[in-house]
C-alpha cells in the first residue's frame, strides 16, 4: 500500500488492485499511509488464487476486472474522495458494565470486549481502576510514560495501557517489568514489528527471558517450557498479546492476515534461559550484559514447518538414543533447506533475504558440546561452515542470484570478500549470511529436545527482528530495577 | 372538619410515600463494573485526498506495477491485452519490485506514466 500511496501523492492517479478478502486490510493500510479512500480494485479471491497458475487459466478474472480497472482511473472524485476531515474517534478512559450480579458482568464485560475486538478469546480478568493501580505497583516507572508505538495502527503504548492489558491477561505485577521490557523491543524503531503482526506467513514471537528475575518470578525453563502450567510463562505471553491486539488495534482477517493463524497465539513462546544447567555463558552475557542483569530477548520467528521457517525438533529426548553429532548433523541439514530460496530471496519481496537461526538446546546436548570442546561462538562457526555449499553444486540461476544480491548491495559489506571469494572453483557460498546469525540458547528439562525456527536476516519493513532490552523498574523483585 | 383534615393528610402522606417509591431502583442487587479502556490511542493523521482521475486513456500511458508474487503477472498479461483491446491509443508500462519501491524510483516510475494500476498480490 505504501508504494501505491507514494505514487498517488506524487499526482498520478493511482488504483490499488486487490483480493476481496484483502479490502479490509487494504482499507486499514491505506488509512495508516495516509491516503484513506485511495481509488481500490476488488478481484474475487475465491476465483483469483485458485486460477492465477496460467494466463488461459486466470483470463475470465483479469476480464472481469477490467472496466472496474478504467472506472477507477476516469471516474471523477467523489466529494467523499475529495474530503479532508478524519473520523473522530472519542476512546472514553474507562467503560462501566452494569448487570445483576457480579457473575453477570463479568459474563457481559468478556462478551462486549470480545465484540469489540478488545480481547484475546480466551477469558479475561476485568481492569478495574484498583486492579491496575495493584499492577502498576509493580514498576517505578510512571504510568504516563510512553515506551512508543504499537504498529500496525501505530496506537501509543504506554506504562498504564501496557498494565491494564496485563491485569486482562491475568499477570501479576512482578511480571510488569518484563512485559514492558518485551514490549520495548517490540516497539522500537528498528524493529520491524508491521510483519510479524500482519502478515499471510503467519510469523509468530519468541520472548526469552535471562537473569535472575526469571527465577524470582518463576518462569519455567524445563520441560514443558513451551507449554502450558506456568502463570509467569503464560500470562506474560497473553499480555503481550492483548497488549498487540488492543495497542496495535489488530484483528484477525481485518488487518492480522496470518492465513492459519500461530501456534500458541495466545501466549507466544515465552520461556527463561536455564542458566542452571547451561555450561557457557547465558545468551545476555554473550552479548555484554553482566550476569546480574535480567534480559528480554524478541525474536520474530517462523510458526509452520521447515519450509516455512516453523519450529522443528533436531533430537535428544528419552525415546532413542542421541549422539551430539547427529543433533549437528539435523541442525545442518534445516539450514540447507533454505537453499530451496537461494534464487528468490531479493530484499523488498515477500522473500527478502535468508533466515537467522534460533536455536534452543537442551542442557544436556550443550553440556556434551561443552566437553567436546564447542563454546557457543565456535558452535556458530561450525554451522555457518558446515551449511555452505561447494560452488561447482550451485545451479548457474542459483550462482546469478548471488551474484545479483552483491551487485544490489543485499550483503552487507563486511561479507561482501567472503562472498565474492566463494564464488570461484573450489569456493563455498555460504547460506547464512554470517556466523552470528545463529542465536543459541540452552533451555529445556533433562531430558529434553532440542529446536529451532528462523526468520529473515533483514525483514522486509524493518532493520531487525530480534532485539535484547534489558529490564528494569522493577519494584517487587531484586532484580530487574 | 377534623375527620376530613385527618383524611386528607394521611391521604397526603400515603400518596407521597408511593411517589416517593417509584424513584428507587426497581433492580435490588445491580452491580456496576467500571473496567480502564485497553486500547491505545492513536495520533489523528493528515488526511490526503487522491490524485485527480484521467478524463480520458486515450493516448495516454498507464504503469502496471507487480511485486511479482506468483501468477501476477498471468492476470496483468491478460488485463494489458483486454485494456488495449479497449482502448487502442493508449500504452501500457510494466514495472515490478518491491511491496514498496521507495521515493526515489516512485519519483522515477511516475515521470513516465500518467497514471497506474497497483498490486501486490494480495
Amino acid at each position: 500500500m505504501a508504494g501505491s500511496v507514494r505514487i498517488d501523492k506524487i499526482g498520478k492517479p493511482v488504483v490499488f488492485v486487490v483480493t476481496d478478502n484483502f479490502i479490509h486490510d487494504a482499507k486499514s493500510a491505506a488509512e495508516d499511509t495516509g491516503i484513506p479512500r485511495l481509488r481500490m480494485v476488488t478481484v474475487p479471491a475465491d476465483e483469483y488464487y485458485k486460477r492465477r497458475v496460467s494466463r488461459e487459466e486466470v483470463a475470465p478474472v483479469a476480464v472481469a476486472a477490467v472496466d472496474a480497472l478504467i472506472d477507477g482511473l476516469l471516474r471523477p472524485l467523489t466529494e467523499e474522495e475529495r474530503g479532508t476531515t478524519a473520523k473522530q474517534v472519542e476512546m472514553a478512559p474507562t467503560i462501566k458494565i452494569i448487570a445483576e450480579s457480579y457473575d453477570a458482568a463479568l459474563e457481559k464485560f468478556n462478551q462486549l470486549f470480545l465484540d469489540n475486538h478488545w480481547g484475546s478469546g480466551l477469558p479475561l480478568v476485568p481492569p478495574t481502576p484498583e486492579r491496575v493501580k495493584r499492577m502498576l505497583a509493580g514498576t517505578m516507572r510512571s504510568p504516563q510514560e510512553v515506551i512508543g508505538t504499537v504498529a500496525p495502527k501505530n496506537g501509543k503504548a504506554t506504562i498504564e495501557k501496557i498494565a491494564v492489558n496485563a491485569v486482562m491477561a491475568g499477570a501479576r505485577p512482578e511480571y510488569l517489568p518484563v512485559i514492558i521490557a518485551a514490549m520495548e523491543a517490540l516497539t522500537d524503531r528498528s524493529y520491524d514489528l508491521l510483519h510479524v503482526m500482519a502478515s499471510t506467513g503467519s510469523f509468530t514471537l519468541q520472548i526469552v527471558v535471562n537473569g535472575p528475575i526469571a527465577e524470582e518470578i518463576g518462569m519455567n525453563s524445563g520441560i514443558g517450557l513451551l507449554g502450558y502450567g506456568f502463570r509467569a510463562n503464560n500470562t506474560i505471553g497473553h499480555a503481550l498479546r492483548l497488549s498487540l491486539i488492543n495497542l496495535g488495534h489488530l484483528w484477525p482477517g481485518e488487518n492480522d492476515m496470518a492465513l492459519i493463524g500461530r501456534p500458541s497465539s495466545h501466549t507466544f513462546y515465552v520461556f527463561s534461559e536455564n542458566e542452571r544447567n547451561d555450561p557457557w555463558e547465558p545468551y545476555h552475557v554473550s552479548l555484554g550484559y553482566k550476569k546480574g542483569d535480567s534480559c528480554v530477548t524478541v525474536s520474530t520467528v517462523g510458526s509452520y514447518s521447515a519450509s516455512l521457517s516453523g519450529l522443528v525438533a533436531f533430537g535428544g529426548g528419552a525415546v532413542f538414543p542421541w549422539t551430539p553429532q547427529s543433533l549437528l548433523d539435523n541442525m545442518v541439514r534445516t539450514i540447507k533447506m533454505s537453499r530451496d530460496m537461494m534464487t528468490v530471496w531479493k530484499f523488498g519481496t515477500a522473500v527478502p533475504s535468508p533466515g537467522k537461526q534460533f536455536l534452543v538446546l537442551h542442557p544436556e546436548f550443550a553440556m556434551e558440546l561443552n566437553r567436546k570442546g564447542f563454546t557457543r561462538k565456535k558452535l556458530q562457526e561450525y554451522l555457518y561452515e558446515q551449511s555452505r555449499i561447494p560452488y561447482e553444486q550451485l545451479s548457474p540461476k542459483e550462482i546469478a542470484s548471488v551474484r545479483r544480491r552483491l551487485a544490489d548491495r543485499e550483503i552487507p559489506d563486511d561479507q561482501v570478500a567472503v562472498f565474492e571469494e566463494s564464488l570461484k572453483p573450489g569456493g563455498m557460498v555460504p547460506l547464512l549470511i554470517r556466523p552470528e546469525h545463529s542465536y543459541i540458547f540452552v533451555a529445556g528439562g533433562i531430558p529434553g529436545y532440542s529446536f529451532g525456527t528462523s526468520y529473515f536476516s533483514t525483514p522486509p519493513y524493518g532493520a531487525t527482528a530480534v532485539l535484547t532490552k534489558a529490564i528494569r523498574g522493577a519494584v517487587l523483585t531484586k532484580a530487574g530495577r | 372538619m377534623k375527620g376530613k383534615r385527618l383524611w386528607f393528610l394521611t391521604t397526603a402522606v400515603t400518596a407521597g410515600f408511593f411517589m416517593a417509591l417509584s424513584h428507587v431502583s426497581p433492580v435490588h442487587g445491580e452491580v456496576t463494573l467500571e473496567v480502564l479502556n485497553p486500547r491505545g490511542e492513536i495520533a489523528p493523521l493528515p488526511i490526503g485526498v487522491p490524485a485527480p482521475r484521467l478524463a480520458t486513456l486515450a493516448g495516454k500511458t498507464v504503469g502496471i506495477y507487480w511485486n511479482n508474487k506468483a501468477g501476477g503477472s498471468y492476470f496483468w498479461d491478460v488485463a494489458e491485452a483486454e485494456l488495449k483491446a479497449k482502448v487502442p491509443s493508449a500504452k501500457f508500462v510494466r514495472y515490478d519490485g518491491p511491496f514498496d519501491p521507495g521515493d526515489a524510483r516512485a519519483a522515477a516510475m511516475a515521470k513516465e506514466v500518467d497514471a497506474f494500476f497497483y498490486g501486490v498480490g494480495d
